[in-house]
């Protein structure tokens, strides 16, 4: 049998109302905060690419063209393929 | 003769209780549940199996279960109690995530915050029932839909309620198909749910770099208990953006993500033995987890038609059920009900958008009530 004891009182006691109305309050904000800084971001970034040109960037290997090891291995295989065809 | 009875005194057949037979069968339905209809068989297999394992009676001086001092399963279990495993899972979450969708469509990212509601409104109703706020904040981060958060939570606030938090909360992140999919259609119209939404544009590696450095910071500074967990899914992140740690990345989220999870699991099922697991308090948990999921549900879908009475360019309210943060089965809910409406609208990466919101704000959650209730 469940034994359960509805008490307003407790919700009271526990500052249930107050924590709750401040907890969404802070998680809205971090995450409004958070929405405005990508919003504002590619904005910023113009004007850092002025300063640090975007081919300064392009030293670092882009993650999506980067070859992986079974592409590697499939154009190793067929250049091996045309050189054993000469 | 006396030595063999004595023997089979000691046996598991001899000291079973009613309690751990009904704990093994639930073990193994979650068994079958992982394995017949692929309910996050990742989760609900090495949990299952731990049911069964933790429910088999030890004998009486032995360092056997989780909760005997000096035994193997205890040492497993310490990553769960202190609260270990959940960050380095972050981990795995935030080499794996591409907040790509999310820097595309930053207003989406609110949807993520008012999905949260469904935490803060158990917390008030499990006080209502009688918990301490310590208890009924550990019972209300299960309508973050996010496991590891849960754990990280509880074992912080309610360390005796740890076992039914977690089966709780994985639970229902498995039951998302089932849990969702009737809120959202009962809160939508037909018109709504056939909205088309602008394809993303295309984000930069400038950005996707830049992101987890700042939101971090943002993050950690407005809720400084929430660090651990936001600090180590923004690491992971960086880890995979920046280019530079790709074999970091790699052992992040495949290798360590995957150890971790099978001991949380294991380690999770193993701790719910039946005399510490079947309470009254469990089944209240329980109820109250499944409230607190279906408000978080309801809360991210009404906050998004919401938005709507202010947007020129329509948002598909469905993709708020996503700001529940179970990644990324709920984004794949969104897109499961709207395309049974219109088989060719594509909802799954903007639901993505609110979903990865969604972890920080479930992190956040529990970084805000930890640091308002720790004692």
């Amino acid at each position: 049998m469940i034994e359960i004891n509805l008490s307003i009182q407790n919700i009271l006691d526990g500052h249930g109302i107050e924590i709750a109305l401040v907890g969404m309050l802070v998680v809205f904000t971090a995450l409004a905060l958070i929405s405005a800084f990508i919003y504002l971001l590619p904005s910023v970034l113009r004007v850092v690419n002025l300063a640090y040109p975007l081919k300064d960037l392009c030293s670092l290997p882009d993650c999506s063209d980067t070859p992986n090891d079974e592409v590697l291995v499939a154009i190793s295989s067929v250049l091996h393929a045309v050189e054993i065809g000469k | 003769m006396k030595i063999l009875f004595e023997f089979l005194n000691t046996t598991g057949f001899a000291m079973m209780t009613w309690g751990n037979a009904i704990m093994i069968v639930v073990g193994i339905f979650f068994v079958c549940l992982a394995i017949i209809k692929d309910y996050e068989p990742l989760l609900l297999l090495p949990i299952g199996f731990g049911a069964v394992v933790g429910n088999i009676p030890s004998i009486q001086g032995m360092a056997l279960s989780v909760y005997d001092e000096g035994s193997v399963l205890s040492y497993l279990y310490f990553g769960v109690s202190k609260g270990i495993f959940p960050p380095l899972i972050f981990l795995g979450i935030g080499a794996m995530t591409d907040f790509s969708t999310m820097l595309s469509n930053p207003k989406l990212v609110l949807l993520g915050a008012a999905a949260q509601v469904g935490i803060f409104i158990t917390f008030v109703g499990a006080l209502f029932l009688g918990f301490n706020p310590a208890d009924a904040a550990s019972i209300g981060i299960i309508g973050g839909a996010d496991g590891p958060t849960a754990i990280f939570l509880s074992s912080k606030l309610a360390p005796h309620l740890l076992g039914a938090i977690a089966i709780a909360a994985y639970s229902y992140m498995a039951l998302v198909p089932v849990i969702q999919p009737p809120i959202m259609k009962l809160l939508t119209s037909k018109k709504e749910r056939l909205i088309r939404m602008k394809a993303p544009r295309h984000v930069t590696q400038r950005e996707k770099i830049i992101f987890p450095v700042v939101a971090f910071l943002v993050a950690a500074m407005i809720a400084p208990g929430a660090i651990v967990l936001i600090g180590m899914l923004f690491l992971g992140n960086l880890l995979k953006e920046s280019c530079v740690t790709e074999r970091l990345a790699n052992t992040a989220r495949n290798s360590m993500i995957d150890i971790v999870t099978i001991l949380l699991g294991f380690s999770v099922g193993a701790s719910t033995q039946a005399k510490a697991f079947l309470t009254n308090q469990s089944l209240l948990i329980f109820g109250l987890g499944a409230l607190s999921f279906c408000i978080a549900t309801a809360g991210g879908v009404i906050f998004a038609k919401v938005m709507n009475l202010f947007l020129r360019e329509k948002i598909n309210p469905l993709i708020g059920a996503a700001g529940v943060s179970a990644v990324p089965d709920s984004a794949r809910v969104v897109q499961m009900v709207g395309q049974k409406e219109d088989p060719h609208n594509f909802l799954l990466m903007h639901a993505m958008a609110p979903n990865v919101a969604g972890v920080i704000g479930s992190a956040i959650c529990s970084g805000i009530l930890w640091s308002v209730l720790v004692k």
